[in-house]
């Protein structure tokens, strides 16, 4: 064993000194092909210390993603239910084109995600701007903008913001100081969507971490050659802030395209469970879980999740081609 | 210009790593199971699943106890939880062949289970179904053979709250003549001279209710073959009073609506002392009263006399039902034989799960019901000489009905579609749920 762990650590000098581990005990071959041997096996060991390293992530991968991928998959060609299904073809597909209450969710998930993620970007953005100066109890502040990413998916915020948002909640007491008479922020179809949306664009705490390091990158040389030319703060933004931060904001965007997509819980408790009122809120997911689990059409919410699975591929692929005529990796040219 | 990033590991690398992850998440959501399961020979091992409140929890506990103390060799595993959450673990459960070997079942989803095999027939495992009132066992059957047993049976009733109807000086109608006009007139009045709102609205999206007033036009919402058997145009006047009733401010206005609906029995209108009347099922009267802290009045939901007939009906308030893989069917049958037939368990049960399905059970114990439980079992021997005959057992996939018609309804009061428009939307799509 112990040879074995030397050879792992120090590969380099074992070529040339006394030839201990099984590898090189075999009958012997010549030097130069004994030392190649060495290394290949070597390399093979070491390929099995990272798998067996690797292993706990491996074997979740394969049990809890790409297992479930596969099945659900395939269940996506039948009409499982109940514990029976059997093949349908594509038939699930098909019916996709003619379920107006899925092309609502579709619209209703897009709406969702290409309002709030631009405006949840441009929030985490400023405020990562704002404290980037080096204020005094950054590390207070940054935790206090940051504590909503934690909060904001959980169902004890959605419940408080049910109460919030509702017709004799906080929301309407502020409004009604002023004469306003409210709504119900979360009980009306014309706006329920948007509260969801606001709460969305609360959690700007992550993708804000994100841009703080990546300004902490841009090298003040270049703030300075900037001033020295004569640019004013805006200037400098647009010049030199902007361009040298595309990469993260590249990051950010389709990494919170796809948070969206994905999003659940909020639509899930504020409407309890059922999307309403009359469907505003039905996020595409929501409407994945209803046909699975509330209409015990598992075959055609496995053929939904691989259609969010195909949205979102897409737009995906969207951004990274789209990166190359606005995102600057200042290592590339 | 120099990379701070330690890992070398470029940033567009990471961008795709990242996303990779995150795109893969949503397929788990929708993932069943086909592994295991099956059916071995009698193990004494029982999973005994059951919605409901605490209390319910609290003496079906006691059943559970009482059963074990009689059954060497049996062990029971319960299960006790809230309806919603019951059917989306029971629907798991079922779908990875892990189903429980006793269940309690409803009206909506009971035929889903039995058309999917999931449920065993129970008409001759051992279960002593003689005292089981015949047009009850009827309400449990699927081509002739019964799949759950119906506990017991409930009545909708308009729940009111007298203390608030005086307050608001508004007499009390006679629920033995009234009308739906009538109704009308009454909660208008209520919302517009008391402080409380005359009924929550809640309701008016429940199919149950609406098949009543269907009944009472000679209608019905489904037919015996399993189609739609309403016309369209009892539909339309059931929105349109809907929306009379809304622009008269008899009703909350729609927000206020969904709210209450979201609430949940012991939020809503009535439990809070800030709504007058609403419609609930005979059981569900003392988990009301117990939230109000104070006593309630049950009148007839109105129409039941001046219609072509009575529309009420005695409804089974759910059902007892073994899985087909359960692992011991004999324990499975004693189970359920000593839940609906024995002293012990109604001793304990009483009207909870409706005025009891066995009839020599329920004589038994009628004298001796809580004041609450009393009222609803009063209230369904006054009404069960009027009744016509109940409605046809529900066809399969009728258990999105609820769903569609909320949804039809919360579009309609926002003023979003006309009543006629609502009507076609809801026919079209319960239609394609229950394939007629």
């Amino acid at each position: 064993m112990t040879d074995n762990d030397v050879a792992v650590v120090r590969p380099k000098q074992r070529s040339s000194g006394a030839p201990p581990g099984p590898a090189a005990s075999a009958p012997s071959p010549g030097p130069e092909r004994a030392r190649r041997r060495t290394g290949r096996s070597i390399r093979s060991r070491e390929r099995w210390a990272a798998l067996s390293f690797l292993s706990p992530w491996l074997i979740g991968l394969l049990a809890i993603t790409i297992g479930p991928m596969i099945a659900s998959f395939y269940l996506s060609f039948t009409d499982y239910s109940l514990g029976y299904g059997e093949w349908v073809g594509g038939e699930n597909y098909a019916r996709m084109f003619e379920d107006p209450r899925l092309a609502n969710a579709i619209k209703v998930t897009a709406v969702y995600t290409f309002v709030s993620v631009p405006l949840q970007l441009a929030a985490a953005l400023l405020l990562a701007i704002v404290l980037d100066r080096g204020l005094r109890g950054m590390a207070f502040y940054r935790s206090i903008f940051y504590l909503p990413s934690l909060l904001g998916g959980s169902v004890a915020i959605a419940i408080m913001w049910r109460q919030v948002f509702g017709t004799e909640g906080l929301v309407n007491q502020v409004l009604a100081i002023f004469g306003i008479q409210g709504e119900g922020w979360v009980s009306h179809p014309d706006y329920a969507l948007g509260t969801l949306i606001i709460l969305h664009v609360w959690t700007f705490g992550s993708p804000m971490i994100i841009f703080l390091a990546g300004l902490r990158q841009i090298p003040t040389m270049y703030y300075e050659a900037a001033k020295i030319d004569g640019a004013g703060v805006m200037q400098r933004f647009v010049s030199v802030t902007l361009p040298l931060l595309t990469p993260i904001i590249f990051f950010n965007l389709v990494l919170q395209i796809i948070n969206s997509f994905q999003s659940f819980t909020q639509a899930f408790i504020i409407s309890s469970g059922k999307g309403g009122p009359a469907d505003s809120t039905m996020f595409l997911t929501l409407y994945l879980y209803d046909q699975g689990f509330t209409q015990f059409d598992m075959g055609y919410a496995s053929a939904i999740a691989w259609l969010l699975l195909a949205i979102i591929a897409i737009f995906t692929a969207l951004n990274f081609l789209m990166s190359k005529f606005w995102v600057f990796y200042g290592d590339n040219d | 210009m120099k990379s701070s990033n330690p890992s070398g590991v470029s940033r567009r690398t990471l961008a795709k790593a990242g996303i990779f992850g995150a795109a893969s998440a949503p397929l788990l959501a929708a993932c069943g199971n086909d592994g295991g399961g099956g059916a071995d020979k009698g193990d004494g091992e029982l999973d005994f699943w059951w919605w409901g409140s605490d209390p319910r929890h609290e003496y079906t506990q006691k059943i559970v106890d009482a059963f074990l103390a009689k059954n060497d060799g049996i062990t029971i595993k319960p299960s006790p939880n809230e309806f919603d959450a019951y059917w989306d673990a029971l629907n798991v459960s079922v779908s990875g062949n892990n189903a429980p070997d006793v269940l309690q079942q409803d009206e909506r989803y009971l035929r889903d289970y039995a058309d999917k095999n999931a449920l065993l027939p129970l008409d001759d495992i051992g279960i002593d179904l003689s005292k089981i009132e015949e047009s009850t066992l009827k309400t449990g059957q699927l081509d002739g053979e019964t799949y759950g047993i119906g506990t017991g049976v409930n009545a909708m009733a308009l729940l009111v709250n007298p203390a608030l109807v005086e307050a608001a000086g508004v007499a009390m109608p006679d629920d033995k003549t009234w009308s739906w006009a009538d109704f009308s007139q009454f909660i208008t009045d209520l919302s517009t001279k008391g402080d409380a709102i005359g009924n929550s609205a809640i309701s008016f999206s429940n199919e149950s209710l609406f098949n009543i007033f269907a009944r009472q036009k000679g209608e019905s919402l489904y037919t015996p073959e399993g189609g739609l058997g309403f016309t369209e145009a009892t539909m339309n006047e059931w929105w349109q009073m809907v929306l009379d009733l809304r622009d008269a401010g008899a009703i909350p206005e729609p927000s206020k609506i969904v709210e209450a609906f979201s609430a949940g029995q012991d939020q809503a209108p009535l439990a809070t002392g800030t709504g007058v009347t609403e419609f609930y099922w005979t059981n569900q009267i003392g988990a009301i009263q117990k939230v109000l802290g104070s006593d309630l009045v049950l009148l007839r939901v109105p129409g039941e006399s001046t219609g072509t007939q009575p529309g009420l009906y005695l409804k089974s308030a759910m059902y007892w039902s073994i899985s087909r893989t359960t692992s011991d069917q004999a324990a499975a049958a004693s189970l359920v034989d000593f839940l609906l037939n024995s002293d012990e368990s109604l001793d304990l049960m009483l009207g909870d799960r409706g005025v009891p399905s066995n009839t020599a059970q329920r004589d038994r114990i009628l004298p001796n019901l809580p004041a609450d439980q009393k009222l609803g079992a009063d209230f369904i021997a006054a009404i069960t000489p009027e009744l016509a005959e109940g409605p046809p057992v529900p066809p399969v996939g009728s258990g999105s009905a609820a769903d569609i018609m909320l949804g039809v309804f919360e579009t309609m009061i926002f003023g979003d579609v006309t009543v006629e428009d609502s009507t076609k939307s809801f026919m079209e799509q319960l239609s394609a749920e229950i394939g007629a």
